[in-house]
């Protein structure tokens, strides 16, 4: 029941100032994400090394340093969406000597990075330069859906790169079942012509990308998420985490059009990966040969990368020390959403800290 | 009627149009889904979209061809050239880091240090290119 003091004239203003304030925040202006001070010391065309200032003393570091890579067309800002919901100042104050690569947006003239590209020119060097600046042969990887299996081919093609620790967040590794996969269906030879999408536009625009990914649940993307931030106006915490991720959402980026022709050919359709038929560079990209301690975060509510495309990987890889994690939630929310930092985040800190000695 | 029963009364109005509408929003979710996941949908759809990309890729064809032309008339480099200039330039940063690296290496070997090699190097004033990146080795944000 409402009580007389809400429902006096002033509290009532307040009220409707807070709404007011609130709507045209979130219609004209930007959220301010990706706010933890860092410092880029290695570029690459337009990819990014950066590391996160620390902000514990070196001696109370772990010694094996994080690297971060995250998916080719989202920013990798909603792994530091916003003070008191970033999994990097989490991370940071855990005491992590912590890495972001970050792949930047492909403009026209990278319409022809290949994953091999990714993986075998930018990572391993963006990777020695960590090296180099941490000064620790030995590091952990934490990539995180198309960043996992950039992630996933890095750790089985160069095992012997310094890889101690693997952790893949919602990584689409087996295209096996197509009924569960909602992309399958929008891959499917008989409905997407790859050959004429990439003639009319060059690289993958993040737009359709995004709209491919919305039309996975319409009516929650399109509507809901609207709703419920309309319900709540005079809420300015949710506002808030609404609007980043909004924010975020909404700033795609494009993927480079070989990237996303193997991806949709290669994976998709023909699931080499896990058929151990992928090659990338003339080299066979084998499972088995992945040694690194592995972690598998799979999000029970994913439908971007349902369970089923995660799950498989462990009985493949020849890692000794491997796990699954099941954690509710949907594809971003296990890692951006206001309950990662009671649930994801510790258990993956936990793993992880256990193994970083 | 109270004040403060017409407040509750009206409340709990909101609350139940709101669950209503909430019914009704998962209700159509349901049936949204089915009809965007249905072979219909996607035929229709495929078929909508094929002219649409045949006639985007075919006009920016001849818009490429038709400034190809012109930028030759006036004695300037094509897209194409552009393109290819901006892929050498990448592979020559590649060179450069593993030139880089293998300094940092000999220099870390010999026991030296090289602009503090094992730690970040710090440039100059960092300069923005033409997309907004940094330049420099080295840039706080």
């Amino acid at each position: 029941m409402a009580s007389p003091a809400e429902t006096s004239p002033a509290s009532v203003f307040d009220r409707l100032s807070t709404i007011a304030g609130n709507l045209v925040k979130i219609t004209t202006t930007k959220a301010p994400i990706g706010q933890t001070p860092r410092q880029a010391i290695w570029t690459l065309n337009k990819a990014t090394l950066y590391r996160y200032t620390p902000v514990v003393p070196a001696e109370k570091r772990r010694p094996v340093p994080l690297l971060l890579v995250f998916a080719l067309m989202n920013r990798s800002s909603i792994l530091d969406l916003r003070p008191g919901n970033s999994f990097v100042e989490y991370m940071l104050k855990q005491g992590y000597d912590l890495y972001l690569l970050d792949w930047g947006s492909p403009g026209p003239e990278d319409s022809h990075l290949r994953l091999e590209d990714y993986v075998l020119d930018y990572m391993p060097r963006a990777i020695r330069k960590l090296k180099t600046v941490s000064g620790s042969e030995t590091f952990s990887l934490l990539g995180w859906c198309i960043g996992a299996l950039l992630s996933t081919l890095y750790a089985a093609l160069r095992p012997a790169d310094g890889l101690k620790n693997l952790v893949l967040l919602t990584a689409p590794l087996d295209f096996s079942n197509k009924k569960a996969i909602g992309f399958s269906q929008m891959a499917d030879e008989r409905y997407l012509d790859v050959d004429r999408m990439l003639q009319a536009y060059g690289n993958m625009p993040g737009e359709m990308i995004d709209y491919g990914a919305k039309m996975l649940k319409p009516v929650e993307n399109f509507v809901g998420s609207f709703l419920r931030v309309l319900d709540n106006l005079d809420n300015t915490k949710i506002v808030d985490s609404w609007h980043a991720m909004s924010t975020w959402v909404t700033d795609g980026i494009p993927m480079a059009g070989a990237t996303w022709r193997e991806l949709i050919v290669d994976l998709y359709r023909e699931d080499k990966l896990m058929r151990g038929t992928l090659a990338l560079r003339g080299e066979k990209v084998d499972l088995s040969a992945l040694r690194a301690n592995l972690l598998d975060v799979i999000a029970e509510g994913d439908h971007i990368t349902p369970p089923c495309q995660s799950e498989t990987v462990l009985a493949k890889v020849g890692s000794a020390d491997k796990q699954v994690l099941r954690v509710p939630g949907g594809h971003i929310g296990i890692m951006a959403g206001s309950g990662a930092a009671k649930g994801t985040w510790p258990q993956i800190d936990a793993w992880l800290g256990a193994r970083s000695v | 009627m109270s004040q403060a029963e017409a407040g509750t009364n009206s409340y709990d109005l909101i609350k139940v149009l709101r669950e209503r509408r909430d019914t009704m929003m998962n209700a159509m979710a349901e049936v949204t889904l089915r009809a965007t996941t249905s072979r219909p949908y996607l035929v229709v759809s495929s078929a909508l979209n094929r002219p649409v990309l045949f006639a985007t890729g075919v006009s920016r064809k001849a818009v490429a061809a038709a400034t190809s032309q012109v930028l030759a008339q006036i004695n300037m480099p094509s897209r194409e050239e552009v393109l290819a200039l901006s892929q050498r330039l990448t592979r020559i940063e590649m060179v450069l880091d593993d030139i880089s690296a293998a300094m940092d290496a000999a220099a870390a070997a010999s026991g030296k240090s090289r602009g503090a090699a094992g730690q970040p190097r710090r440039a100059g004033p960092p300069d923005r290119n033409t997309n907004g990146r940094f330049t420099s080795a080295s840039k706080e944000e």
